[in-house]
């Protein structure tokens, strides 16, 4: 006999946790190994269990289920129970292994679990999809107003007005911040789209700074330019840069 | 209020035309019935309503000044006695200095000496007639404005009972609460169908608001508790409710739904983003005929503040403002961790 699908359940409404619980235990080969209330609990709890499986919420206190899957490294399959909203709906059409809409029938219920069992017997990789997944939500959503990071076994959520400029390194993003620096994965382009664009300024292929912390511009040599933050900080200004700076300064 | 003369260039045409006519009638008058010889009639008759058009132009804001919706009528007859005695003297006289100044005619002081009494009724006449027309500009504009106010505060009153139902009829609230209410089903049954039951009571109250302006403290209060009771269920131990209110504000009158706005704040940026426990508290006293409301919740410092549209309180703040006529009926207190909103209703009693 195999061994039993380890699924999770993360929601922040315990009757919401106890309508999966009940549908899941008609089916023995599901073993339910834990429950959490946010996505602090959840990160541990996967951590902890390595589930196959999660049932996930989106609108959770803190953290939400798309910024909790951001931070795990290879994410099981996951089935969405929520009831947000229309974006969402269509980006997990798209790629999710399921979304279950609130409130949801056991027969809904059921044609989700039989799509994981499928999915976990072909052993498919469902990380791509579930990549996939965050990556489109990503591109759909609204301006940025908070980055979730992880250093070590801390989680962080930094409003965007703590960050005093992005730095590009590869295929990661330095976010500098008043209270030190963190690594997010992330292409600069990402975030000069997602930033609020009268906030946050791209002066240079590398940088993307942060209107409020700019202290003044300095000619450096002939033709190029050194900005100067309020910490000290001292940024190149490439010619593209130095004429977006002007437009939003107004200089 | 601007002149409403000076302020229309049609108007001051109007308002000459109408002299000019005076004018002319009173010259045939003085030459018709008192034999006066042309050019003195012309001369008299031009300066006498010349001068009245002047000082007419000026009595607007006497009527201005005196208000008839705040001033008693004693204040306001003495008022108009002595504007008018001051006004008939200036112009009476003004008028026999100017025109004997023009003139230089030997009868004429004899005549304008006989003509006094006339004059003065005439004077009179013109003056009680000014007025009327400058009470009846106000009134108009008054009756107007009061209209266009009116139809502004139904469309505001509309727009808020609509927002109310919008943040109502979002997913987080009714279908979070329908999803319980199946969670209940399979454990509960009884809970599920007490559950059921108010949020159908709610749904029904909010969807029941006609266009009924004011409606009493302990109806709204109704309907807040069943909002509470239906969060309770969902969110458990994570929030706690505290209402305390004073029995003698139960029968004070507010404007419909306007509290139901803070509740659903207190949850949102309360309950919705912390792990902790939130306490909502609200608290109602009657104070020298002020309904005093207050709601206060704790929030999680910690929490990214998530932009709040602040659509709910601007609405509020709106709808107080054009039925008070207040600005200063809601209050907001924030603290690194709690906030907490006041609201004055005023109490006419």
């Amino acid at each position: 006999m195999n061994p039993p699908v380890k699924a999770l359940i993360i929601d922040d409404e315990e009757l919401a946790r106890h309508v999966i619980r009940a549908y899941l235990q008609a089916y023995p080969a599901i073993e339910v190994v834990g429950e959490c209330a946010n996505g602090f609990e959840g990160l541990k709890a996967i951590g902890e269990h390595q589930p196959d499986l999660i049932f996930l919420d989106v609108q959770m206190p803190k953290i939400t289920g798309f910024e909790m899957l951001e931070l795990v490294e290879s994410p099981p399959l996951v089935v969405f129970s929520t009831a947000f909203n229309q974006f969402a709906i269509q980006a997990f059409e798209l790629n999710a292994v399921d979304y279950l809409l609130k409130p949801y029938s056991r027969e809904r219920f059921d044609a989700a679990v039989q799509k994981v069992l499928q999915r976990h017997r072909q052993q498919s990789t469902s990380r791509d999809s579930i990549q996939h997944l965050i990556e489109h939500v990503r591109q759909h959503e609204p301006t940025l107003e908070r980055v979730v990071v992880k250093t070590g076994s801390k989680i962080k959520v930094i409003p965007v007005e703590k960050i005093r400029y992005l730095e590009a390194q590869d295929d990661y993003v330095m976010l500098y911040t008043d209270d030190g620096k963190h690594l997010k994965g992330g292409t600069m382009k990402y975030f000069e789209e997602h930033l609020d664009a009268d906030q946050f300024i791209r002066i240079h292929r590398s940088y993307l700074v942060h209107v409020g912390q700019i202290a003044q511009l300095e000619l450096y040599e002939k033709g190029s330019y050194l900005l100067i933050l309020k910490d000290g900080s001292k940024l190149p200004v490439s010619g593209s840069g130095h004429a977006r700076l002007k437009q939003v300064l107004d200089f | 209020m601007f002149h409403p003369i000076f302020s229309h260039l049609r108007h001051a045409w109007a308002y000459l035309l109408v002299w000019l006519a005076i004018a002319g009638v009173h010259g045939f008058v003085l030459i018709r019935f008192y034999g006066l010889d042309f050019p003195t009639a012309v001369v008299d008759s031009a300066v006498s309503n010349g001068l009245f058009g002047g000082l007419g132009l000026s009595l607007w804001y006497v009527v201005r000044f005196v208000n008839v919706e705040k001033e008693g009528l004693f204040s306001i007859l003495l008022t108009h006695l002595a504007t008018a005695t001051v006004v008939l003297l200036l112009w009476i006289s003004l008028a026999k200095t100017l025109v004997t100044l023009f003139l230089n005619s030997a009868t004429y002081p004899s005549f304008a000496e006989a003509s006094l009494p006339g004059r003065f009724l005439v004077g009179l006449a013109f003056y009680l007639v000014i007025i009327l027309l400058y009470y009846l500009v106000t009134y108009y504009v008054n009756f107007q404005e009061k209209t266009r106010q009116e139809a502004s505060l139904n469309t505001l009153v509309r727009d808020a009972e609509l927002a109310t139902l919008r943040s109502q009829i979002n997913p987080h609230f009714i279908f979070n609460s329908l999803n319980s209410i199946s969670s209940l089903t399979m454990t509960f049954p009884e809970k599920a169908q007490e559950m059921t039951i108010k949020l159908s009571d709610f749904l029904r109250y909010s969807l029941a608001q006609d266009g009924k302006q004011l409606t009493s403290l302990a109806e709204e209060m109704h309907n807040v508790g069943l909002y509470m009771d239906i969060e309770k269920t969902r969110f458990g131990n994570r929030l706690r409710f505290e209402p305390q209110v004073e029995g003698n504000c139960l029968t004070g009158l507010l404007p419909n739904l306007i509290l139901q706005p803070l509740f659903e704040n207190a949850i949102k940026h309360g309950v919705y983003e912390s792990l902790d426990q939130v306490t909502i508290r609200f608290r109602c006293s009657m104070e020298r005929n002020f309904l005093k409301i207050s709601v206060w919740n704790n929030f999680d410092p910690d929490a990214a503040a998530r932009k709040g549209e602040g659509i709910g309180l601007r609405n509020i703040q709106d709808r107080l403002l054009l039925l008070y006529n207040r600005p200063d009926l809601l209050i907001i207190h924030r603290t690194e961790d709690t906030y907490e909103v006041n609201l004055l209703i005023p109490q006419f009693i």
